[in-house]
């Protein structure tokens, strides 16, 4: 079943219901942001900021885990600015840095003067971990996600911080999980069941396996005597403003000088610009393994905050979806240290394999809408390696004209 | 006075665990196996599992789901039970009670057969009360495939449920279910037909923190039981003990937990 607005159907991967008129519970969920008070919301945010401000000794009043794209410049905004909070921020290193995200991450720990903590999981592990999550579940993404989900609670435990903000609560904003009244927080089921697929890093340890348990420790969330009685509390802020990360993005974009940046298969210069895995081999697998792309949950955000018609999403779904991001390809491969033909051998036997070209051009309405998404003239397909770490870097992958990226299939 | 229980409900629909919202809206939230494993490890009293899909059938994912969920947390399974072998292969995945409900009110002949072959014990009778909010509640059997809906008076349903042998009822508020502090029957079933059921009484439905207590204190209560807000949060089970229980409770209406909990998390 569809919806009657988006372009979600019953088979998303989270679940999703219906009402009584074929509208999807992530739409119903939506409207809130159109219905509620969120001046009243706001001050349920700024008395729970006022319960932890300066009160327990510890130098930081929450601990706020960022990523280099736009959005979280708006995030640190309120929580430094208009809550008056002193965070420490904190990122885990994916490993597949652009150079757009390694920038950003900069100009925000400059930007809002705040003290800073990256964490990166050596690199054997991390490409062991990597290489037995692709083998055995056909994902790339568990370890970076099992790591920046635990590594902030970690940090909050070690550091008796009582608050971890987070930007908002992905199955909730997708599908409609939960109201924003009900103020959803962050739980372990939540982590294993929405953001790890399942896998909790105590299950994967087997003799089948090459991973052992100290393989494993950068990935553990902590016991559940830490948030007993309140200890540490995780929460969003999309529970007491309105979110809509496009809108954030841009205002960090021209507020800050946070970098947006082209990307593979799809139009949004602000999603996914940090990781140069995200929108090109990832993108494909989940391709195959869901029957849709990430474009789809741009789009359908877009629908739901009526700056984009069905038909158009559609229109742009269907020509993105089918892009093959030759560069990201063989940066992957590269990285993995396989030969580029074995991994597309790989994939095709994961059902992934490029399409034909297509012929299909985007209408006067796609091509007028795409515009509207600020380009700060950075292209991932002008990437040629990962970054791991960098500071005061100077950004190389400028590209002048849509034709230096039509080789790749990045717009 | 016997301890009284604060009881996990998980609403189940086609396979999923859902938010359910007067029975007429439901919100997607992930697995069932997932969401046993962590109300076992905030020591909830017992879970409830309600298969509220409307299937004249057990829904035998669910029963791969507690297999695989592998919790020693006390587990009641409603939803779709009709035969012996249905009770069966629930108690063989781990389950512990069941809860009838249709056939407690269409077929009480195979309600009798099966509380004599497993023990009246083993068995909850759900009565779905529907009109609360208006004061003069009605039971509302809910339709599937094979029957239709049936509504009955709480004198028709009250001379089924005095013959029935099950250990303990399970009296819902289905309008106000999931919407929390909006539990309106207590105020409007007489006391006589709570006194009539002479048995045990768990109530569900939209219970508040400031109905809790009032809630437990009457004397044939033997269990709340909570929903959504279970789901919304991490531990926050213990949250709503330390609502209605304080540190020096005299009634001893509920040791404390939050030393339990503690202590099984040591066990990670």
């Amino acid at each position: 079943m569809e919806c009657s607005e988006c372009l979600y159907t019953s088979k998303h991967p989270f679940g999703l219901e219906f009402n009584s008129d074929g509208l999807c519970t992530g739409c119903i969920t939506h409207k809130e942001k159109l219905t509620l008070d969120w001046e009243k919301r706001f001050k349920e945010l700024e008395k729970l900021a006022k319960s932890v401000l300066g009160k327990h000794g510890a130098p930081y009043d929450c601990v706020v885990p960022v990523r280099g794209t736009p959005e979280y410049f708006y995030v640190l905004d309120i929580v430094k600015n208009v809550l008056g909070l002193r965070p420490l921020v904190v990122s885990y290193n994916s490993h597949f840095n652009s150079q757009v995200g390694i920038h950003n991450i900069d100009l925000l720990r400059d930007t809002f003067d705040v003290d800073f903590q990256m964490y990166a999981t050596n690199k054997n592990t991390y490409q062991k971990l990597v290489r037995e999550m692709l083998y055995r579940f056909g994902n790339l993404r568990w370890p970076f996600i099992a790591g920046e989900t635990s590594f902030p609670i970690r940090v909050a435990d070690q550091l008796g911080i009582p608050l971890v903000i987070w930007p908002y609560h992905q199955p909730t904003e997708q599908v409609g999980m939960h109201s924003y009244v009900e103020e959803p927080e962050m739980s372990r089921r939540s982590r294993e069941e929405f953001d790890l697929m399942g896998l909790d890093e105590a299950r994967l340890t087997s003799p089948e396996t090459l991973l052992t348990s100290n393989d494993l420790s950068d990935f553990r969330y902590p016991k559940l005597t830490s948030v007993i009685g309140g200890r540490i509390r995780s929460v969003y802020l999309a529970n007491f403003v309105p979110w809509d990360s496009r809108a954030f993005a841009e205002i960090a974009v021209t507020k800050f000088g946070a970098r947006a940046s082209r990307n593979w298969r799809t139009f949004d210069t602000y999603d996914r610009v940090d990781d140069l895995t995200y929108m090109s081999v990832h993108d494909l697998l989940k391709f195959s393994a869901l029957g849709y792309a990430r474009v789809r949950d741009s789009l359908c955000r877009e629908i739901r905050f009526s700056r984009l018609s069905r038909n158009v999403a559609r229109e742009l779904e269907e020509y993105y979806q089918i892009q093959w991001p030759t560069g990201g390809i063989k940066m992957f491969s590269e990285w993995l240290e396989v030969n580029e033909e074995d991994f597309l051998f790989f994939l095709a036997s994961q059902g992934v394999e490029e399409q034909e070209k297509t012929t299909q051009t985007l209408s006067s309405a796609a091509l007028e809408y795409i515009a509207g998404f600020i380009d700060s003239g950075f292209s991932s397909a002008g990437e040629e390696r990962y970054l791991l770490y960098g500071k005061g870097i100077e950004l190389t992958n400028v590209v002048t004209s849509p034709q230096q990226s039509k080789s790749s299939n990045a717009h | 006075m016997s301890l009284k229980r604060l009881v996990a409900v998980v609403t189940v629909r086609n396979g999923l665990v859902v938010k359910s919202y007067g029975y007429r809206f439901w919100r997607p939230a992930g697995g069932l196996a997932s969401a046993l494993r962590e109300l076992d490890s905030w020591c909830v009293d017992e879970i409830v599992i309600l298969d509220i899909s409307r299937k004249p059938r057990l829904d035998h994912r669910n029963v791969a789901a507690i297999s695989q969920a592998m919790v020693t947390t006390p587990i009641i399974y409603g939803g779709g039970v009709r035969t012996e072998s249905d009770v069966l292969a629930l108690l063989q995945a781990g389950c512990d009670r069941i809860v009838l409900e249709s056939l407690l009110f269409r077929n009480s002949e195979t309600t009798m057969l099966l509380c004599e072959r497993f023990g009246n014990q083993a068995f909850v009778g759900s009565i779905p009360f529907f009109g609360a909010n208006h004061g003069s509640p009605i039971v509302r059997l809910m339709g599937d495939e094979d029957v239709n809906a049936i509504d009955m008076s709480l004198d028709h349903a009250l001379r089924i449920l005095q013959v029935s042998p099950v250990s303990e009822f399970f009296l819902i508020d289905a309008d106000n279910e999931g919407f929390t502090g909006q539990f309106s029957l207590h105020g409007c079933i007489p006391k006589q037909f709570l006194m009539a059921l002479n048995r045990g009484l768990i109530w569900f439905g939209g219970i508040g923190p400031e109905q809790m207590r009032s809630l437990l204190e009457m004397p044939q209560t033997a269990a709340l039981a909570l929903g959504n807000r279970l789901l919304e949060r991490e531990v926050e089970y213990s949250k709503v003990q330390d609502q209605i229980f304080a540190p020096t409770d005299k009634t001893n209406l509920r040791p404390g937990l939050t030393s339990r909990i503690a202590y099984n998390a040591m066990k990670d």
